[in-house]
């Protein structure tokens, strides 16, 4: 696989994969690390290790049906992941348990020395406060948040992932932020007013 | 605290998929890659999806059965031409199951009333001599038990537009001529 790995972008790999599928191989090394990512932030890694290799066979067999005009690769192959997750965690219930359960595996880790926040504890209790709000908000604008915030999706690129306009994203990401700093605020880890406006 | 910089913030830090666990997932697509590249030397063409029926959840390829352009349309009117038309088409049909069944109901109530009426309106039946001075005919309580049960479910039970008052009254001549009820015995 990995000899395949080119100077070609993945649109180009993906077309030419149609004919000469080892073109394919590059666009596995070149996202599938991100896939993987973006599916143990949403369930957690034992989860991400089962689904992120189906994602890449699902995408192998369909890269005839790609169309770089709806948007890039990686937004299909999170598209991709999305939807097979979702079909995996089925319910709310399992989609929540395996995010808390990701959630355990996210704080046992060393704090960003990056970070501002000197105190340890308080960095630990704001993890727990935030995930604690991220999970009881919809399955659907938990996934929003966390491809623009921890993915760094731009709306655009959301758009294509989900498969709706950036109008809806915008709009689902006014109430997904909302709601979430209702909660937030409920537990007193936000102190600005719930109810100021929204920056664009 | 915004809630942009709070996500950021607590981003979760993961070191990424073990090496063994993308060496593996390599590997099983290797296979798939070889297989495939196979088929295309081979002349065979691109292998048919056999995950196309299997897994509604994966959006694009979905939308672009139905020949719309999810982007185009936007979220909750993806349904094409063709899922519009089926969808016509269900509702007629069920409007027209709906309406005979109302129809039906509706023959059933007034055959039902009208039967009464006749009923009603009939002058009583005077009875002949001849049988009521015969001499009774032996039938065993078996076969005195059938015809009454056939009775009842042909003539009250199940009959077209009977009345709940005729079915009570099946109901009691069944078991006034059941063996175990006029012996006392339930």
């Amino acid at each position: 696989v990995r000899q395949s790995v080119g100077v070609d972008s993945d649109v180009t790999a993906m077309r030419a994969s149609v004919d000469d599928p080892e073109r394919f191989a590059a666009i596995f090394d070149r996202n599938h690390r991100v896939v993987w990512t973006y599916l143990a932030r949403l369930a957690g890694p034992d989860i991400a290790d089962e689904v992120s290799g189906e994602v890449f066979l699902t995408a192998f067999a369909r890269r005839a049906q790609f169309d770089a005009e709806r948007g890039e690769v990686r937004s299909w192959l999170y598209g991709i992941a999305s939807n097979m997750l979702r079909t995996r965690l089925r319910s709310e219930g399992r989609a929540r348990r395996a995010f808390v359960r990701a959630a355990v595996i996210v704080m046992t880790e060393e704090p960003d020395p990056t970070n501002l926040v000197d105190d340890a504890d308080q960095i630990a209790g704001e993890i727990e406060v935030l995930r604690g709000a991220l999970e009881k908000l919809r399955r659907d604008d938990r996934e929003l948040l966390v491809l623009f915030a921890w993915e760094e999706r731009s709306y655009a690129q959301i758009a294509e992932t989900l498969a709706i306009p950036i109008g809806t994203v915008r709009s689902r990401m006014s109430r997904a932020r909302g709601r979430l700093r209702e909660l937030l605020h409920d537990s007193g880890q936000l102190l600005d007013d719930p109810n100021s406006k929204e920056a664009p | 605290m915004d809630i942009d910089d709070a996500m950021a913030r607590n981003k979760p830090k993961l070191d990424g998929p073990s090496e063994a666990h993308t060496e593996e997932q390599r590997k099983i697509l290797s296979r798939e890659i070889a297989a495939e590249s196979s088929r295309v030397r081979a002349g065979l063409g691109a292998e048919p999806d056999p995950l196309a029926a299997e897994l509604p959840g994966v959006q694009l390829p979905r939308v672009e059965l139905l020949g719309v352009n999810a982007l185009e349309v936007g979220e909750g009117q993806r349904a094409g031409p063709r899922r519009r038309r089926s969808t016509v088409l269900a509702t007629a049909a069920a409007v027209v199951v709906v309406g005979g069944l109302l129809a039906s109901v509706w023959y059933s109530t007034n055959r039902s009333n009208s039967t009464t009426d006749v009923i009603a309106a009939s002058p009583p039946v005077e009875t002949s001599a001849s049988v009521t001075t015969s001499a009774p005919v032996e039938a065993s309580p078996q076969r005195t038990h059938r015809r009454a049960r056939s009775d009842h479910h042909i003539n009250f039970g199940t009959a077209p537009g009977s009345s709940a008052a005729h079915r009570t009254l099946g109901r009691r001549l069944d078991q006034h001529h059941r063996p175990d009820a006029q012996s006392g015995k339930r």
